[in-house]
């Protein structure tokens, strides 16, 4: 049971928030190739023919009964049993035989809930492990992108999103942000906090302020919340505060940076404008040692200790979470807090609970950095201060 | 930096700003916030590195993380070449 792989790579990102767990499953099912890993794949509509044979009417009768409960998005099933994978502005079509059309159904009928990734995490079809990189993933990598906006003329639409890794220069990066926005008169919105995103909350129009995965507060002191804002003009509202308004964000802001999760998306309902990913990386080694020195100040009132004592500290640490075999990164924090999508979270933490290891996630991570076309920055290796 | 300035400034009219952030031809960002008196990354890090044993553990612990930063490192690099291109292109 093969379905011809020729669904090409995703060109907007608008389309892409709920497409993992899906197209995994359906990669199992329909041997989908996995660039379709990036597709939300729904059902809108149906038709029914009149001359259409009685078996294959109660097949979609099955399928109607799903639609009437909102499963699956943008997937099209007509009376020649074609699934259309829509990606945005495009098209692809694909021809099923019965077999996959009533694998279709079985899948859809057993969970009927109106987010695609809960259907299949809750239905128990979602597979034990993500698929594998492919080798040549790198070689083939699509790699830079069009500019995306100018410091001339009225602002663009397209957006850029700036994800900062703790301890990647992340303040010099903002700063020179919003020194750009106040030259440019663009909208500038720098967030902290934001990388444990529900990607629910997100970009969809449904709720007003950005939530937590885990949690149901929003914002507050040490929640997701605005941190700096430079309006397009001075006629407009400046807003600091606990919380992260969606929409607010959506219309004010050009660039978006911070503490966010890669892939998260205030303009996933507008088709017209392209978001691109921006990131950070830096040595690991002075990452991991300056992202602790940051820490235990901040746990301990500040009170800076010797060199030697932080470096006994460290060993310590790392000597004890070695003991118990865990990896830097593991449980969503190091990359995997930053580099994983929302989305992909909430699959790992359902299959793998909140301490899932690096060693899985980090394949994902790479996947999503060539899927999302990600800007990668580089600090200098050698650098000694955070 | 080089690449931050062909996204968001094509036309160069923001220059200064950043070369002040650090655009001096190649693809890095400079920081200078230097203020913390002790427990600087890099001196803490030696003394860390000193330690033979402890570097080899501290080597298996960030394995992950510096398998993904290499590959993104590599990515960086192919997109600052696919940068250069396209500007030699666009010259020619």
């Amino acid at each position: 049971m093969t379905v011809p792989t020729s669904v090409p790579p995703h060109e907007n990102l608008a389309d892409t928030v709920h497409g993992s767990f899906i197209s995994t499953i359906w990669r199992d099912k329909l041997c989908f190739h996995q660039q379709v890993v990036n597709f939300v794949v729904t059902v809108p509509d149906l038709h029914l023919y009149p001359p259409m044979k009685i078996w294959r009417t109660l097949i979609l009768f099955t399928v109607v009964s799903v639609v009437l409960f909102g499963a699956i998005n943008f997937v099209y099933i007509n009376k020649s049993s074609t699934i259309t994978v829509r990606n945005s502005n495009k098209q692809y079509h694909q021809v099923l035989t019965l077999e996959q059309v009533e694998n279709l159904s079985r899948l859809r009928t057993r969970k009927v809930k109106i987010d695609g990734y809960k259907t299949a995490v809750e239905s128990g079809k979602i597979p034990s492990s993500w698929p594998a990189l492919p080798e040549d993933a790198l070689s083939t990598a699509h790699i830079f992108t069009e500019p995306l906006m100018s410091c001339e003329g009225a602002a663009m639409a397209n957006k850029l999103i700036f994800i900062h890794i703790f301890k990647t220069a992340g303040s010099t990066v903002r700063e020179f942000f919003n020194r750009y926005a106040e030259n440019c008169q663009r909208g500038w919105i720098a967030v902290t906090s934001c990388a444990d995103i529900n990607p629910h909350s997100i970009g969809n129009g449904n709720v007003e302020h950005w939530q937590d995965r885990r949690q149901k507060y929003i914002g507050g002191q040490n929640g997701c919340r605005i941190v700096d804002q430079v309006s397009r003009s001075a006629s407009l509202e400046v807003k600091i505060e606990m919380a992260v308004p969606d929409v607010f964000v959506r219309k004010n802001a050009d660039i978006l940076g911070g503490h966010l999760s890669l892939g998260i998306n205030p303009w996933a309902i507008r088709k017209d404008l392209t978001v691109t990913y921006l990131t950070f990386i830096r040595d690991t080694q002075m990452k991991f040692v300056s992202g602790y020195l940051y820490s235990d100040q901040q746990n301990n009132g500040g009170r800076v200790l010797s060199d030697l004592q932080y470096a006994n500290k460290i060993k310590s640490r790392v000597r004890d979470l070695r003991r118990q075999n865990k990896y830097y990164a593991d449980g969503f924090t190091g990359l995997s807090k930053y580099l994983l999508r929302p989305e992909q979270k909430v699959f790992m933490a359902k299959t793998r609970g909140e301490s899932a290891p690096m060693s899985v996630m980090k394949d994902i991570i790479k996947q999503n950095l060539i899927d999302l076309n990600v800007v990668i920055g580089c600090v200098l290796s050698g650098w000694a201060n955070p | 930096m080089r690449m931050i300035q062909e996204l968001i400034d094509p036309e160069e009219t923001q220059l200064e700003l950043f070369e002040e952030f650090g655009l001096t031809g190649k693809d890095t960002v400079l920081n200078d916030s230097s203020t913390r008196k002790g427990g600087t990354t890099e001196s803490v890090l030696s003394i860390l590195l000193a330690d033979v044993d402890f570097a080899l553990e501290l080597r298996e612990f960030l394995k992950y993380d510096e398998e993904v930063t290499q590959f993104a490192l590599q990515l960086h690099f192919k997109q600052v070449n696919e940068l250069d291109s396209m500007k030699m292109a666009k010259k020619a």
